[in-house]
Order: structure tokens, then C-alpha cells, then sequence
């Protein structure tokens, strides 16, 4: 007790006070930590490059009365090519946005741990990180109990599309049954990619072409479940990654 | 314990300043009840003054008691080179090299997508507006050395690049005075990258 050693990624730094920061980490072992980190402002602070946003680490951390302290901290792995280009670094942080909004303070949650770092490291390696970020939000949604049924038709069990993705109970609805209340058009290639990325999540997922009109209509359908799992309706990352996106 | 209103008041007030917390707050509360009159009246209207009188450079956002900053009003300056910056405090860091002789950007902070701030809450459009007089040869980018930082100036490099005007970033490096032992991989391998002819 009074201490946690853990393996960590940098989810978000704000400034605090006058020289420190504020660390909100995604530990292995206890989920999402927020701890201060003292002096890194300071260009003489050992700990300045380790706290850095989407820095995975080794962190020991004091436990405090109301905010935890940064005591020792060392690079595991600094995702250097998420922060030397504008598009992958946009994406990385609204990786961690969302990462953030999913977990409560101090909740253990391996799963989401091992989730975001296998889709930083997809985003690193991917040439198309619109494809990985759609994987991402599919599987974290999975990993939050939110997983949508994509295998066929909710009601009769056709796989055929066109179908309508239904909002109420998050699934497919084929053309022939009854339009859903609450629903969206879907085509039978994004709803056939989105049952991939939820059964085979990244493992080759460079050979699994997503054409820009199949990431619209699954980006679409994602961010309605985000809304509700998370209950947040807007990430501010998002606006950032749209103007980048619009530009190139 | 417990203060009357106005001290109590008082110690609020301080612990709003940066790193003041509550003891500190109180003590700086009842070392100003035990000063002169005057000497309390001439640190009240001090900070009322600073904060009505300071305005920002209509140039280059820099802090100013007028229109224009002591560094845009200098006939001496090059001003065919613009450093970019991201806060009017590292104007002042940069002015106590006393080495640049070129004139300042102010942006306003970085590109922090997660906290809503991208490139329209900057001044960014200023300036591309001050980039279109055609006489800037040079901008150098002089945001942090952090993610933020780097961001912002990928930003900027990526928007000026295109007018044809040559776009430089400050060298990432190791602190003078300190062992490189301790340097963290990251610097070190910057540091490595912006190696020079000896
Ligand atoms: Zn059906
Ligand atoms: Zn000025």
C-alpha cells in the first residue's frame, strides 16, 4: 500500500501550479491514475520526456491524501512516429480520449490497457489509420460490454445485405424485416468489416481494405455506440482529426 | 480558525496565486493587514493597473503598454525573420539571450486536440495575415520541445511551407550543466539527429 508500480501510458497532461503537471496515466494494474508530476516543466527535470502524452512507461507513484506524486518514471516505449506526423498524433490522442472517458478513476481494466497499446502500435505500422481507428473503437466498445451483433439479421438471421444498423438493441435488421425505429443504413462490405474487426480485432488487419465511403458509414455507426456506452457526446479530438483529415 | 469576512476574503484571494495554498495564504493575508495603509493601496492598484494597462502587440501578440510591442517598434530588428513562440513569456526568455535580433509570433499556446485547442484557437491566421507582406525570409519555430509543442510547430511548417518562405525549428538537445548518463532515450536520440560538423 501507499505505493503503485506499474507499467503506464501517458492518456493526457495538463499544466498545474508552476512548474508541474497533472499526469492522467492508464496504468496495467489499477486503470486510470492521476497523479502530479513535480518540476517537469522545468527544462532540467528528469522526468519531463517520460510524462509525455502517448509515452508508454514504468511508473512508481506515491499514493497521496487527495492527489497521487510521480516518483520515478522510465521510457518503455515513446511511440515516436505517433509524434512526428500531425494525422497519426491526432489519432493517437483521440485514442486516448476516448480511453479517458471509458474509465472510471482507479478501476483495474487490463483489457482496455492491452487494447489501446495494441492500436498505437497498429497505428505506427498501418498505412491507413482511419482503418485502425474504426478497429480500435469496435473492439474497445466490445471490451466495455457494448459489443454490437453483426453476425446477421437480429430477427429472421439473413446475412444478406443491404441491412439497417438498429440503434435500440445495437444490431443488425436485414430489408426484408421491419425498419428499427431508431436506425441507419448499412451496406453489406462495412457490416462485413465491422464483424471482422470484431472477431479478428488487428491481427492482419493491413490486408483488410476499407474504402473512405466503408470508413464513413462505419465511422457513422461507431460514434452513436460511443455516445451511448460512454455517455458523452462529443470528443474534442474528433474536430482536430476532421480538419486534418478534410485537408489531406 | 476562524477569520472575519474580510481576511477570510483576503486568504481566498491568495490562494488563488500559483502554488499558494492555504497556510501560505493566510500568512501572506495577515503580513498585508500589518503593512502601511499606503503600501497596501500602492499594491492594489499596482495589480488593477497591470491588468488594465497591459495589452498585447497588435503585430505579434507580444505583452505591450501600447499598440505596439518594445520589440515591433525597434527600427533595428530584421524583420525579414519571425520566431514563433508560444506564450509572450518565452518572448522574454528569447530577449535574455540578447543574441536574435529578428522579431516574434505570439501564438497563444499549442495544438492540444484533447482540450479543444487546434490550430483556429491559436493565433495561427495572424499569422499567415503578417506572411503575406512578402518580406519574411525565415520563420523559426520556437514552440516547446514536447508533444504539444511539436504538434504545433508541424502545424505551422505545414500551412507556411507552401508560400515558399524557409521554415526552421529550434535544435532539440541536451541541458548545458547536465551528465548525459541521465538523459532520457527520447533527447538522447534527438540530440543524436541534430548533430553537428565538429
Ligand atoms: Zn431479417
Ligand atoms: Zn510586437
Amino acid at each position: 500500500m501507499g505505493e503503485l508500480k506499474s507499467h503506464a501510458l501517458v492518456l493526457r497532461t495538463r499544466d498545474y501550479r508552476e512548474a508541474d503537471r497533472l499526469v492522467t496515466f492508464l496504468t496495467r494494474e489499477e486503470g486510470k491514475v492521476t497523479a502530479v508530476a513535480r518540476g517537469v516543466r522545468k527544462t532540467k527535470s528528469k522526468l519531463s520526456a517520460v510524462v509525455e502524452p502517448l509515452t508508454l512507461g514504468f511508473f512508481l507513484l506515491h499514493r497521496g491524501k487527495s492527489l497521487d506524486t510521480l516518483i520515478q518514471g522510465e521510457i518503455v516505449k515513446p511511440y515516436r512516429k505517433l509524434r512526428e506526423d500531425l494525422l497519426l498524433f491526432a489519432y493517437g490522442q483521440y485514442f486516448c480520449e476516448l480511453c479517458e472517458a471509458a474509465l472510471p478513476e482507479r478501476e483495474p481494466s487490463l483489457p482496455v490497457f492491452l487494447l489501446v497499446l495494441t492500436a498505437l502500435e497498429a497505428l505506427e505500422s498501418d498505412s491507413q489509420p482511419a482503418r485502425v481507428a474504426r478497429c480500435f473503437e469496435l473492439n474497445l466498445l466490445e471490451t466495455l460490454g457494448y459489443r454490437p451483433a453483426m453476425e446477421n439479421c437480429q430477427h429472421c438471421g439473413s446475412s444478406t445485405g443491404p441491412f439497417y444498423f438498429d440503434f435500440i438493441n445495437d444490431g443488425l435488421v436485414c430489408k426484408n424485416c421491419p425498419i428499427p425505429g431508431e436506425s441507419r443504413l448499412l451496406s453489406g462490405a462495412a457490416a462485413a468489416v465491422m464483424k471482422r474487426f470484431l472477431n479478428n480485432g488487428f491481427h492482419r488487419l493491413s490486408v483488410c481494405g476499407v474504402p473512405s465511403s466503408l470508413n464513413y458509414e462505419i465511422a457513422h455507426i461507431n460514434a452513436e455506440l460511443l455516445k451511448k456506452a460512454l455517455g458523452k457526446s462529443r470528443f474534442k479530438s474528433v474536430e482536430f482529426l476532421q480538419s486534418l483529415e478534410e485537408w489531406s | 480558525m476562524l477569520y472575519p469576512e474580510p481576511i477570510a476574503r483576503l486568504i481566498e484571494a491568495f490562494q488563488k496565486l500559483p502554488g499558494v495554498g492555504p497556510k501560505t495564504a493566510q500568512r501572506l493575508a495577515l503580513f498585508v493587514l500589518n503593512l502601511p495603509r499606503e503600501e497596501v493601496v500602492f499594491m492594489a492598484r499596482a495589480m488593477v493597473d497591470a491588468k488594465d494597462k497591459t495589452k498585447y502587440c497588435q503585430i505579434c501578440g507580444n505583452f505591450s503598454d501600447s499598440d505596439v510591442c518594445f520589440v515591433c517598434g525597434d527600427k533595428r530588428r530584421d524583420v525579414h525573420t519571425i520566431c514563433v513562440v508560444q506564450d509572450a513569456r518565452d518572448v522574454l526568455a528569447m530577449e535574455k539571450m540578447r543574441e536574435f535580433k529578428g522579431v516574434y509570433h505570439v501564438l497563444g499556446g499549442a495544438i492540444s486536440p484533447m482540450d479543444g485547442i487546434g490550430p483556429d484557437q491559436l493565433r495561427i491566421r495572424q499569422l499567415l495575415e503578417r506572411l503575406k507582406s512578402g518580406q519574411i525570409r525565415e520563420l523559426i519555430l520556437a514552440t516547446n520541445p514536447n508533444v504539444e509543442g511539436e504538434a504545433t510547430a508541424m502545424y505551422v511548417s505545414r500551412v507556411v511551407k507552401p508560400l515558399g518562405i524557409r521554415v526552421t525549428r529550434i535544435a532539440h538537445g541536451l541541458p548545458v550543466g547536465a551528465d548525459l548518463e541521465y538523459a532520457d532515450e527520447v533527447t538522447l536520440s534527438r540530440a543524436l539527429e541534430g548533430r553537428r560538423d565538429f
